[in-house]
């Protein structure tokens, strides 16, 4: 299957952006826990767009000790798509996504990074997008947005879209950040911006992805948005209490106190 | 995506708030230049209230957040001490 994949990325020859595209790489990471269901979905789905429009890529998994077997999942995937292109890089037990990303990175050999959520949430199909707007404007990173154009929220109820919204508007106002969604989590990076990045970023959760953004902003990164469309996922809880609100306000004052 | 009740709501937010906007507006900068003997000025409280409504407005709203806060707070300590 992976001759197969190699095949298919010769056999489709586009002159000018299939040569500019065999040079860069793109590194998609993917941290699972519980992903046993959704992660060959989302593989085949990536595998797809990727071959599609010849594009070079890898796919590391990073897999936190899940107890549903994700990783014998994700072992099977290896074999099928072949270990050039899906990499495992699990870890032993539920370390957070900060340290997540950290764990992918030194193992991604690519000079983009695309970073993006396995619960399906996030439509591979989005991804060619990305890195043409990526192109377009030589930006240093590519956002998802909620918030422009066609993009928008499938499966949302009234009460947490209007926090959502009401969210974003006081961030809008308190941080100025130069893009319009903050806590989404479907990005691409360059690999050195992201490194750099990361070093910088202090906080968890919903707040993690914000100070991405608001520190890239401080760092002069430039930043493109891509409309995309998000898809609440179907299965397992997906949580917004007052808990998540209050250190959200909590992080959010920090990060204007601090930047 | 948006479906019909929400859309309504989203409208009804964006009528309600340019209603009180133009309302405010007309209260506040335009009825100083109207003749105090004018009919309009029927439809408008003393001048008094269009700096005491905001400001009743705005305490509430502040001790919500506020109200709110403690009630997480002390919600989520009752959690980590029965964990405890």
């Amino acid at each position: 299957a992976s001759t197969g994949a190699s095949r298919s990325l010769a056999a489709s020859p586009r002159p000018p952006q299939g040569r500019s595209s065999r040079q860069d790489k793109y590194s998609v990471l993917l941290p699972t826990y519980n992903e046993r269901e959704n992660l060959p979905l989302i593989v085949w789905l990536l595998v797809k767009s990727f071959s599609e429009s010849a594009i070079n890529y890898e796919i590391i998994i990073i897999d936190d000790g899940s107890p549903d077997g994700t990783r014998e999942v994700a072992e099977q995937l290896a074999e099928i798509y072949g270990p050039d292109r899906i990499l495992l890089r699990p870890r032993e037990k539920k370390l957070g996504l900060g340290t997540a990303y950290i764990h992918g990175i030194k193992h991604a050999t690519g000079n983009y990074v695309i970073i993006m959520d396995a619960d399906l949430s996030h439509h591979p199909k989005f991804i060619p997008e990305f890195i043409r707007k990526q192109k377009e404007g030589n930006f240093d990173i590519v956002s998802g947005t909620r918030y422009k154009g066609n993009g928008g929220v499938y499966g949302w109820d009234l009460k947490r879209k209007i926090i959502s919204r009401g969210a974003n508007f006081i961030t809008q106002i308190l941080l100025r950040p130069g893009a319009s969604d903050l806590t989404g989590s479907f990005r691409l990076y360059r690999k050195e911006v992201l490194q750099k990045l990361i070093e910088k970023c202090v906080s968890k959760g919903y707040v993690f992805q914000m100070e991405m953004i608001v520190r890239a902003r401080q760092m002069n990164y430039t930043i493109g948005e891509v409309p995309i469309s998000f898809v609440d996922r179907v299965y397992g809880e997906s949580k917004l209490g007052g808990n998540e609100i209050v250190s959200f306000l909590k992080g959010l004052l920090t990060l204007f106190a601090t930047t | 995506m948006a479906t019909g009740t929400d859309q309504a709501v989203g409208f009804g937010l964006v009528a309600v708030s340019l209603i009180i906007f133009t309302y405010y507006t007309t209260w506040v900068i335009l009825l100083p230049f109207i003749d105090s003997q004018h009919v309009i000025h029927k439809y408008f409280l003393p001048r008094a209230y269009a700096v005491l409504l905001p400001l009743a407005a705005g305490l509430l709203l502040l001790l919500f957040v506020g109200l709110f806060i403690t009630y997480v707070m002390l919600k989520s300590q009752k959690i980590t001490k029965k964990a405890q």
